[in-house]
């Protein structure tokens, strides 16, 4: 993506100087970075987040601790008094194992493939 | 049944020998590699003496910060596969109390040798006395069935510490020895044997080592890292040991078996002595240093006309119910001379309804036969 | 997760009776995952707990030798046991009532006596079973159920306690952050001698609900917004470091 981006700049770039070239594919670059817009599709980890709903007991320190809020909570209230946590963004979480290391029943497993 | 006989670690013999130091000698004999234990007149000597001879047999000794930290110690390490001992006396077994009870309801085998002194608490620490007999039996809440021993002599101090280590380890009770400050600091002739025969743990993998089928059984005790992933609590506990906090079957089986394990099977357990007790019309019962000038007291009084006969106590718990209701069929009237105000005299009426007369003796002093045929006489008359 | 993990633990005795958001929940997960992350063999290791909600961290739901003894005493009864069998790996997990108030006197000698045990305190500065009573760590001025006018007493800094009494590994981390809270107990695993881990574990229920966090949530973000290492501590004065947690190795 930025070896395409790189050429692009060189082919249509009314400046034939090189350095001003570079330095406009550099702008360019960050701001797309910035946006997110360059993440490789193949790079992304393949995540799958299990739930095991016999062991949570809805303290939800999961659901308010993800940096990305992957996970919420159900709208129904479970036979167990409490609205059940579960994954409603599955395609944002990026495999950082907070909601699985601080979950006190070890109810949340994120299964990571490479 | 894992009986077997094992040389005698000291070389057969004759010894002249302290209290004390016979009752550490016992507990080597016995196997016991495992000592922790805090100073306390007058059982300090049982630790110096253990201190010394626990490297010769690759033993462990630790002197621990209080005796809450030795009775503790003692528990962990037996629950580790040692025979593990201590000893203190009455403000010793005052704190330890809490663990006995732990070690009663987890059923670890141990030892704990109380040499009584004068009390209640700091009392007299250097006068003897046998006012612990209650103490060991009731003091930790709950009911769990101990048993005691009360050795009269250097020789018994050796020979009932070695018993008391395999009762520990056949029935998995905590076990006593009762000696008194008088038994622990004499110095006697003591008879070493060429052999010693010892009992230890039952073990068998794969069985639950909290529970049995019987409902007077005692389980197989496996050790830490033997791979069995031991559930140890103090919590009333299922037979695999899962706590069982709130079921009341739990509780009731538990409770009872711990109490019937040893109750059952008395006549292992039970040892007493009669003297001159074919014909006597006049019982004494006596245990311990007192049992000595009893004896005495009761040949006096034969040598006097009086009909007397003794019956000697050397386990005190399980108690000797049978032979004391057997006394008081033959005889018209018990006393029990005891260095306490009455603590095994209540025990013994409650057996028979021939009378029994306490003769106590609270001042720090051991009895003198002849205040024994004193007393006795001036209560016949 | 780690695959070992499942096979590490008593699944019958899950769900565990620890309340929603228990901290001593989540630092059973950072026990577990630290032991796994290690060579230790769980089935040579013995766990040592006293009475309390910490004690129940390892019993009954290591899959493994636990003995659950009485209230302060597991260093006491740890000791014997690793003393008799220096081969066992023996960890002890119990409260902060626990070993340092009732058993205040053995963790101060078993720290003197350097005696080979991974002590872990699950510090939630209250008594948590028995209904929220004032600990010897409890913060002045926090609400319990015999502090109803706010606690009067300070309390212990158990990290300079145990440090003082002699031990030869001494940290503090919190369960709120488990990245390091896992490296550090990794550490205290491996160390040969006593090794002393203060966790700072939140109890929702009894301190939480009295001192106005209204979720398990806002005791962790509470912890995260007030910690910092022991290394950024260096050259604050007192007043920045009230209410603050100190985290590292002392």
């Amino acid at each position: 993506m930025t070896i395409k981006l790189l050429i692009a700049h060189i082919i249509f770039s009314e400046e034939k100087n090189l350095l001003e070239i570079f330095l406009n594919y550099w702008w360019v670059r960050s701001k797309m970075e910035g946006e997110n817009l360059l993440v490789e599709k193949e790079k992304k980890k393949q995540v799958k987040i299990h739930i095991n709903p016999k062991w949570c007991k809805g303290c939800y320190i999961c659901v308010e601790i993800c940096p990305q809020k992957v996970l919420g909570k159900a709208n129904e209230i479970s036979e167990k008094g409490f609205q059940q946590v579960v994954v409603v963004y599955p395609e944002k979480c990026t495999g950082c194992l907070q909601c699985e290391m601080l979950c006190p029943d070890l109810a949340i497993n994120v299964e990571i493939k490479k | 049944m894992p009986w077997r006989k094992t040389k005698s670690l000291l070389e057969p013999g004759w010894y002249f020998m302290q209290g004390d130091e016979a009752c550490a000698e016992g507990a080597l004999a016995a196997g016991c590699r495992f000592y922790a234990g805090y100073p306390i007149t007058p059982a300090s000597e049982i630790m110096i003496r253990m201190v010394h001879r626990l490297p010769d047999v690759n033993g462990v000794f630790i002197q621990m910060e209080d005796e809450i930290g030795s009775i503790s110690s003692v528990i962990g390490a037996s629950w580790a596969g040692a025979k593990a001992m201590t000893a203190t006396s009455g403000p010793g077994i005052s704190l330890m109390t809490e663990s006995i009870g732990y070690a009663g309801i987890t059923e670890t085998p141990c030892v704990i040798v109380d040499v009584q002194r004068a009390g209640p608490s700091t009392g007299q620490a250097t006068r003897p006395a046998q006012g612990d007999i209650m103490q060991v039996k009731w003091g930790c809440h709950g009911d769990v069935e101990i048993i005691a021993f009360a050795p009269w002599s250097v020789q018994e101090m050796y020979d009932l510490t070695i018993k008391a280590f395999n009762c520990a380890e056949r029935f998995r009770v905590p076990t006593f020895i009762l000696a008194d400050e008088a038994v622990g600091h004499l110095r006697e002739t003591l008879l070493i044997k060429e052999e010693v025969e010892i009992f230890d743990r039952y073990k068998a993998p794969g069985l639950p080592p909290f529970g049995t089928d019987e409902p007077n059984g005692v389980p197989p005790m496996p050790a830490f890292g033997e791979g069995a992933n031991l559930l140890v609590t103090g919590s009333t506990h299922d037979p695999w040991g899962f706590r069982q906090t709130a079921d009341p079957q739990t509780q009731a089986r538990l409770t009872e078996r711990l109490v019937r394990k040893v109750k059952d099977f008395r006549p292992e357990i039970l040892q007493t002595e009669g003297h001159f007790l074919t014909d006597a019309e006049i019982g004494v019962i006596a245990y311990g240093f007192t049992a000595r000038a009893a004896l005495a007291a009761v040949k006096k009084l034969r040598q006097q006309g009086i009909k007397a006969g003794l019956l000697r106590l050397i386990s005190i718990w399980p108690f000797a119910e049978e032979a004391v209701a057997e006394l008081g069929r033959n005889c018209r009237v018990i006393f029990v001379p005891e260095m306490n105000r009455g603590q095994i005299a209540g025990e013994a009426q409650k057996f028979t309804s021939t009378l029994v007369i306490p003769l106590p003796k609270t001042n720090g002093e051991v009895f003198e036969p002849a205040e024994i045929v004193e007393t006795i006489r001036r209560n016949l008359a | 997760m780690n695959p070992k993990i499942m096979e590490m633990i008593n699944t019958p005795a899950f769900p565990t009776p620890f309340c929603p958001g228990c901290g001593h929940g989540i630092l059973m997960n950072a026990i577990l995952r630290a032991v796994a992350e290690t060579e230790y063999d769980l089935q040579k290791m013995l766990f040592v707990s006293g009475i309390g909600c910490a004690a129940w961290i390892p019993s009954p739901h290591f899959k493994t030798d636990t003995l659950h003894t009485l209230h302060g005493r597991a260093i006491a009864y740890a000791t014997g046991a690793k003393l008799y069998n220096p081969n066992l790996k023996v960890v002890v997990v119990s409260g902060d009532g626990d070993l340092s108030s009732i058993g205040g006197n053995h963790l101060i000698h078993g720290a003197r006596r350097n005696i080979d045990l991974t002590v872990i305190c699950a510090n939630n500065s209250i008594y948590g079973m028995t209904g929220g009573q004032v600990a010897s760590t409890t913060p002045l001025g926090s609400l319990t159920t015999t502090t109803p006018q706010g606690n009067k007493e300070r309390p212990f800094d158990l990290c300079r306690l145990v440090k003082a009494a002699g031990a030869t590994f001494v940290a503090r981390q919190s369960v709120a952050t488990p990245v390091p809270l896992v490296r550090t107990l990794k550490k205290a695993l491996a160390h040969v001698g006593f090794a002393f881990v203060e966790v700072i574990s939140p109890c929702p229920t009894q301190y939480g609900r009295r001192n106005a966090f209204r979720s398990p949530y806002e005791l962790i973000k509470y912890l995260r917004e007030n910690s910092l290492s022991v290394e950024k501590a260096q050259g604050l004065s007192p007043e920045q470091l009230q209410g603050k947690f100190l985290l590292g190795e002392f």
